[in-house]
């Protein structure tokens, strides 16, 4: 703590922390200073000279958003002096701001304006110059009207904090604007489309194209939420007018949100959501009431269980649902069916690794963004942090800019990879003999911390596993020299607070084991490690047991059986459930009917062309989602969905935060878990919620609310490092990448109905060649090429960038059909196929050739 | 006779007669030379001799005769006369504009008689682009002894005592900066040397870089010892080629001989030196837009405090001094405190380059103790205002600076004196002004070049010079009011107090000490329309009523450029294109019928 100091505030005295600004000394006594360039949440530049204050013995006015206090001394923000300045600065700004407040979206929300009245300013003494600059229309979601631009400077600060730093001024004098280096359009210039400036400028100048002429931010009624796209669960405020969906913005305007959590949410209020409930009747899908709906699905559910038993039918849901939804939908298939067969999309995006390091290090391990912003070294694994988990992306770039070093590995090369110390460009799939490899440099360069690995269970039997790991093996294996892996092992094993990044979807069990080994190695106090989910609530639907082989609170099927049975009030049954695959495989004979919820397989699964003859096969699907997915469109039944901005419950991001979600909106269409209770209760198990709140109060009582385990014993793990992913033969030479891109979002579903669709070329139909392979194979960028693996093939269209090294191709994971091509082979383990690295072949021209 | 080998022609390369011909006039010494197979006499190139009006100049050492405004033509002559034949060629030596008489050495040129060269002491004299040459006149003198009898508590002493004060413009007392710097915590420093020089008309600096790049690099490398820096930038516009290329020159040869790098001269001290190359905004030489600028940011200066000394070059302690300031530092240290002292005022010690342009018979660079008076400046060094015209005002320190009228001409020249008057010491601009400027025009062109060069950070000065520049134009249009001019003197206070940066601080000095000291000159622009130096010539016209105009023919007889028409006892006319709108004929008319047409 620093030390206090008292000033004197307008006669008034305050105590605060020496080092204390005087714009926030005042602001702490009650004291608003104008101010426009200030902003809590960006450095101060001092540039707008609005918030003068008096300083007694201090030469002239002074700046208050720049000056810091001392003991003593005495302020006067308001004299008349003072006013007078502050009316001459705002007057001259005035004189510049040719603007009509009658039509500004910002009207009543704007600085300048609240200022200027509060000093009375009804005209300025200087004339009025209208700057005449074309209102920069170039982007898609950002206006830019350089005539209301006071050029305070919060958007340069901001887009620098956010780690994007692509704005600035240029030129001088009146000239001088706020543009990307070359004035180009931002989407040209490398911006990522945070929209963060959007959120600090105090005035019109910045303005989200679709919001233009659509209410005025006191108009709106705010709602807090959580975003619902990847595992980072920013925290949102959306914006609400007439019942429409107006914008979002963080809690505080410098609060990071990425181009999905700040534009993405058009999708909601897309009229092709589905909204009433479909029959399928002579084949085709045709709208019903939803009684019917629900009398008809559960009617032929329970004919299947009557005729089959309950283990002939099965559940699949999405990893994007909230907690209360998840815990109804397995209790529904536990305890109102009877069968234990329940899977969800964890299982494809990183459940297994999540699992895996419950084991070996517990969730004890598991860090928080704001962590990471203080490490001073990172470890980057498969983490394309700055486009998959966005927030993630600016925690690492924060704390890179106080200095932190970077270790990256990852085949392609990210935009977080051109700031690295060190950036490791292995194979694909050679993640194990790369980590293997640092493990044994840690050891033999004697750069971890003995004290604590001693502490851990078979630290002998991991230093004689590495001490016959040949190097010249992993150098031959992931194509990088070991002295790169020494310098990189050297870097990280100096670190002093460290801590590894992964994407858990993307690391096989095997590499979790070996980033939880490396991570007990250089633990220091603790091992410290994040995994990147892609899914808003991978963690929670985990946790409330939407898994075959978990009941909530991650308890065993065997072990929990019998308490479940006492607050359930049901025998439950016995058999081990089936996972997705094992459900897929035996549709038509074992598995004959499915009820799938937020999760559209046919898209998301791997050899998704089996996976639609698999569900067609069925007697019976019901499905039920926010859009006619590929999936519904095979179902029997489709029932409406609600999403996340619709809904009221909780979820649990990546940093193991339970976080609570709000509808934002009244729902379009019946909630999910009034839909789930509703089919129950006509399956003869009434649950008998009257609200979210209910469920909620439920899981609390059974499954306590989740929360880490600490750990207080470790052990290494040993492990013999293969090749992850599917390995290239002669016939099928080439490995395929599926990825994240920045604009679009896992299956595409949302972002492709949603105004980001603007930014993500042909929602995502290309594959990226690097110019090495485009030349040797002859392709030129655009042209059309043939994607084939063991599985099937796509026709798409080539573009040329240098991402991945040669022999590797990447595709969109937002590919309407790159399910087609993956495979859907299973470790026996943990069910879960290593579907995003593909072997397959190119070819020039399209699938008929 | 041909003389012995001491026998040197000084050729002047400094950028000013570099740009008169002095090139040609080396080649054609060269080719003539070689010619009549002369191999004893040297041909030196020097750094610029301040008397720029005069070039190309060359000298032949050592007696130091004084040939100016040499052409090609003229080479042959002094060859054949001069070097061989050993008589001075009278017609082509300097003629004193006082006296008419010709004035054969360079010493005894009134211009520089009254000089007092500490800084320029040997710009003119050496080879810029010989660090020997340096050394012979007493380069490198004052490290040797700071590295071998001073410590750095000790240097420091020494320039406090000194009382030198920075001379880029805020005449900051240097020793205390170094203090500053010294007792800063952080193991890593650095020295800065501003060499931007972005003052339009102003030339100190480069003179200084061109004509004897050592004695820059031997300030910082005793300021690096002193604060305890191991690295040191020097900041050089790009438009300054040839300053850049001697500063090139000079750090590769101290390097070779020891006096930068690691173990200099055998002690544990170790400075480095890099050049790097300014892209020409005036804002750039501000102190923190200038630190930016060399990491490669924007160059916008950041508010103080912190101050450099604390937090300047990638956040670390810093001490940055103007070129002049750097120049002084080996010479106190080799003559004494003592001996700088008692040169100067009681607060403004040592000497001050400024760089005379504008109305003034003999422009150039001018080294003078503190203290001497504008006057004599002005007359006795320069010779005077141009055709012998009547003196009307000085501008002194540039954009940043302020106008002063003949009532100041006694002011001593030091940082007190002049602040008094509202004008500035600055970093050496001094424009001379007669009858023919105007002032309000004046004004608008100083604003001109600060409202365009603000960085655009700060509202007041990135709007305010503007508006001032706005209402400047309408003033020199006749489109302005009464009420513009006090409010013009609103605005100008109002930049003054409330901009982040000197930029703006100091941008209205030139409006409000012409507002002071030339109000009249506003209020006839905007009131009658009229321009008396005849600048302004947007400016409403002037109509003679035929029916009033007697045809007495006065005012076509003061007419200063002939623009009035008219037979005797018929009614006159004025020719509009040609008139200045200067006002005088309406002055002249007794009858009245003269009018100013809106
Ligand atoms: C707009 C502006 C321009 C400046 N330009 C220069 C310059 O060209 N050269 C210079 O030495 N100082 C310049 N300065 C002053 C510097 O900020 C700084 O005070 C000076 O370099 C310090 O050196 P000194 O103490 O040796 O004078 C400028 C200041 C301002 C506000
Ligand atoms: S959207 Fe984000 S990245 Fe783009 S300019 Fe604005 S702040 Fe910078
Ligand atoms: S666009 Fe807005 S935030 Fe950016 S400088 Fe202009 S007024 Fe400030
Ligand atoms: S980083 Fe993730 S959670 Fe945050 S706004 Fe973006 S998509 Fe939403
Ligand atoms: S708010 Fe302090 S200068 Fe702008």
């Amino acid at each position: 703590m620093s030390e206090q100091v008292t000033v004197t505030i307008n006669g008034k005295e305050v105590k605060v922390s020496e080092g204390t600004l005087i714009i926030q000394a005042a602001k702490m006594a009650g004291i608003d200073i104008p101010h426009l360039c200030y902003c809590e949440c960006l450095p101060s530049t001092g540039s707008c000279r609005v918030c003068l204050v008096e300083v007694e013995g201090a030469k002239g006015l002074v700046a208050s958003c720049t000056r810091k206090v001392k003991n003593g001394m005495v302020i006067n923000t308001n004299t008349e002096k003072v006013r007078e300045a502050r009316r001459f600065v705002l007057e001259l700004i005035l004189s510049n701001h040719s603007g009509d407040c009658m039509s500004c979206d910002k009207n009543g929300a704007c600085e300048l304006q609240k200022y200027a009245y509060e000093l009375g300013i009804e005209k300025t003494s200087f004339s009025m110059k209208d700057p005449g600059y074309e209102i920069d229309k170039s982007n898609p979601f950002i206006e830019r009207n350089y005539n209301l631009c006071i050029l305070c400077g919060r958007c340069v600060g901001i887009c620098k904090t956010q780690g994007a730093d692509i704005i600035d001024f240029i030129k001088r004098g009146m000239i001088t604007k706020v543009a990307t280096p070359l004035d180009k359009p931002l989407q040209e210039s490398g911006c990522d489309f945070c929209g963060s400036c959007l959120a600090v400028c105090p005035v019109g100048a910045l303005l989200e194209v679709d919001r233009r002429f659509r209410g005025r931010e006191w108009e709106m009624e705010e709602t807090k939420t959580v975003c619902s796209y990847c595992g980072c669960g920013c925290d949102l405020v959306f914006g609400i007018v007439d019942g429409q969906i107006m914008r979002t913005t963080g809690e505080s305007p410098g609060d990071f949100l990425c181009a999905k959590g700040r534009f993405g949410w058009d999708f909601v209020e897309n009229p092709k959501r589905i909204i009433k409930p479909l029959i399928k009747k002579d084949g085709i899908l045709t709208e019903s009431t939803y009684e019917e709906a629900i009398k008809f699905a559960a009617e032929r559910l329970l004919d299947i269980k009557k005729a089959h038993g309950a283990n002939s039918i099965g559940g699949f849901i999405g990893a994007g649902n909230t907690n209360e939804v998840a815990y109804l939908f397995q209790k529904f298939l536990r305890a109102g069916i009877g069968t234990n067969n329940i899977d969800s999309s964890a299982r494809l995006l990183g459940f297994p690794a999540l699992i895996d390091l419950y084991e070996a290090l517990g969730d004890g391990a598991v860090v928080s963004m704001e962590d990471i912003e203080e490490v001073d070294t990172l470890l980057l694994v498969n983490a394309d942090v700055t486009v998959a988990y966005p927030r993630v992306g600016v925690a690492v770039k924060r704390a890179l800019s106080s200095g932190a070093k970077l270790v990256v590995v990852d085949a392609g090369r990210t935009k977080i990879s051109e700031k690295a110390d060190i950036y490791i460009q292995s194979k694909a799939g050679s993640d194990e003999f790369i980590l293997s490899g640092l493990l044994k440099e840690l050891l033999d360069g004697k750069v971890y911390d003995e004290e604590f690995a001693k502490k851990c269970g078979k630290f002998e039997d991991l230093k004689k596993s590495l001490g016959k790991l040949k190097m010249e093996m992993v150098e031959k294996e992931s194509g990088i020299s070991k002295d790169v892996l020494k310098r990189a092992a050297k870097l990280y094993g100096e670190g002093k607070k460290t801590v590894i990044v992964f994407g858990a979807e993307t690391v096989s069990p095997q590499t979790m084991e070996l980033i939880a080994n490396i991570s007990l190695l250089t633990g220091k106090t603790r091992a410290s490690v994040l995994p990147c989910l892609l899914s808003s609530n991978l963690r929670g639907t985990v946790y409330m047991g939407a898994l075959a082989e978990f009941y909530p609170g991650v308890r065993k099927i065997d072990e929990a059986r019998n308490d479940f049975e006492k607050t359930w009030g049901v025998k439950l049954p016995k058999k081990a459930g089936l996972s997705i695959k094992e459900m897929l495989d035996g549709m038509g004979s074992s598995i004959l009917g499915m009820y799938i919820v937020g999760a559209d397989p046919v898209t998301q699964f791997p050899n998704s062309s089996s996976v639609a003859k698999s569900l067609s096969s069925l007697d019976f699907l019901v499905a039920q989602d926010t859009f006619l997915t590929e999936t519904a469109k095979l179902a029997d039944v489709v029932l409406p969905g609600i999403t996340l901005a619709e809904s009221n419950g909780t979820i649990v991001n990546m940093e193991y935060r339970t976080k609570e979600v709000r509808a934002v909106i009244e729902p379009l269409a019946e909630t999910d878990w009034k839909t789930v209770t509703a089919l129950s209760k006509r399956m003869n198990y009434t649950m008998g919620y009257s609200s979210e709140k209910e469920i909620a109060k439920e899981i609390k009582s059974l499954v306590f609310v989740p929360k880490k385990i600490e750990r207080d014993t470790y052990s290494f793990i040993l492990v013999e490092p293969k090749v992850s992913g599917e390995e290239p033969d002669k016939k099928y030479p080439y490995t395929l990448i599926v990825g994240e891109t920045t604009f679009g979002f896992y299956d595409g579903i949302r972002t492709k109905n949603s105004k980001l669709s603007r930014l993500e070329p042909n929602a995502g139909d290309y594959v990226i060649f690097n110019s090495e392979d485009a030349t040797s194979l002859k392709i030129e960028d655009g042209c059309e090429v043939t994607v084939k693996s063991r599985r099937g093939k796509v026709t798409t269209s080539a573009k040329i960038l240098d991402f991945l090294p040669k022999g590797m191709f990447f595709m969109p994971s937002c590919h309407d059909k790159r399910g087609i091509l993956a495979s859907d082979s299973i470790d026996s383990k943990l069910k879960s196929p290593q579907h995003r690295l593909i072997a397959v072949s190119i070819s020039k021209g399209g699938a008929n050739k | 006779m041909v003389k012995g080998k001491q026998t040197r022609v000084f050729i002047c390369t400094g950028t000013g007669c570099v740009l008169s011909g002095s090139m040609k006039v080396k080649a054609a010494f060269k080719s003539e030379l070689k010619k009549r197979k002369i191999s004893e006499i040297d041909i030196v190139q020097t750094g610029c001799h301040g008397f720029c009006q005069q070039g190309p100049i060359v000298v032949i050492q050592p007696e130091g005769f004084f040939y100016p405004r040499v052409s090609v033509e003229n080479v042959p002559r002094i060859v054949e006369e001069h070097l061989v034949g050993g008589k001075v060629v009278e017609d082509l030596l300097y003629e004193d504009s006082l006296t008419n008489k010709k004035i054969p050495l360079y010493k005894d040129i009134n211009f520089y008689k009254k000089q007092n060269r500490i800084v320029l002491k040997n710009c003119g004299l050496i080879d810029p682009e010989d660090i020997d040459d340096y050394i012979e006149h007493g380069g490198y003198k004052a490290f040797k002894k700071v590295l071998s009898e001073m410590t750095p508590e000790k240097v420091i002493e020494e320039v406090k005592a000194s009382g030198l004060r920075g001379r880029g413009g805020a005449g900051f007392p240097t020793g205390l900066k170094w203090d500053f710097a010294r007792k800063a915590p952080g193991d890593i420093k650095y020295i800065i040397c501003n060499a931007d020089e972005g003052d339009p008309g102003a030339f100190m600096d480069r003179s200084v870089l061109e004509g004897d790049p050592h004695s820059i690099l031997e300030g910082m490398v005793i300021a690096g010892y002193a604060i305890g820096a191991s690295e040191g930038y020097i900041y050089v516009r790009a438009e300054y080629p040839l300053a850049v290329k001697r500063l090139g020159i000079a750090v590769e040869q101290a390097k070779k001989k020891g006096f930068l790098g690691k173990n200099i001269l055998d002690s544990s001290f170790n400075f480095n030196v890099k050049i790097k190359e300014g892209a020409g905004a005036f804002v750039c030489g501000e102190e923190t837009a200038l630190i930016a600028s060399i990491e490669g940011r924007r160059g916008m200066p950041r508010i103080r405090p912190p101050f450099p000394a604390q937090s300047g070059l990638w956040g670390k302690p810093t001490n940055i001094n103007n070129v002049e300031t750097l120049a002084n530092v080996a010479w106190i240290i080799v003559n004494g405190v003592d001996k700088f002292t008692s040169i100067g005022t009681e607060k403004s010690k040592g000497t001050k380059i400024f760089a005379v342009t504008g109305k003034v018979k003999n422009g150039g660079l001018v080294e003078v103790p503190m203290g001497t008076t504008l006057r004599e400046v002005i007359f006795d060094i320069c010779g005077g205002v141009k055709d012998d015209k009547e003196f009307k005002a000085v501008q002194i320190g540039g954009p940043s600076g302020g106008c002063l009228p003949a009532k100041f001409l006694d002011t001593s020249i030091d940082y007190e004196s002049l602040a008094k008057t509202g004008a500035i010491v600055g970093s050496g601009g001094m424009v001379v002004m007669d009858k023919s400027s105007c002032m309000v025009d004046l004004a608008r062109y100083f604003l001109a070049f600060t409202q365009k060069e603000s960085c655009g950070k700060c509202a007041p000065c990135r709007i305010g010079t503007k508006r001032m520049l706005e209402m400047l134009q309408r003033m020199t249009r006749g489109e302005s009011s009464e009420e513009e001019v006090v409010l013009l003197e609103q605005l100008a206070e109002d930049v003054k107090v409330s901009s982040l940066c000197g930029l703006g601080q100091t941008a209205s000095n030139p409006v409000l000490t012409m507002l002071k000291y030339f109000r009249k000159e506003f209020e006839e622009h905007v009131k009658e329309g009229r321009c008396r130096a005849g600048v302004c010539s947007e400016l409403i016209t002037y109509v003679i009523k035929d029916n009033v105009c007697k045809g007495c023919g006065v005012c076509k007889k003061h007419c200063p450029v002939g623009a009035i028409r008219g037979e005797k006892k018929q009614p006159h006319e004025i020719d509009v294109t040609k008139c200045v709108k200067c006002g005088i004929c309406m002055q002249h008319c007794s009858f009245d019928a003269i009018y100013v047409a809106k």
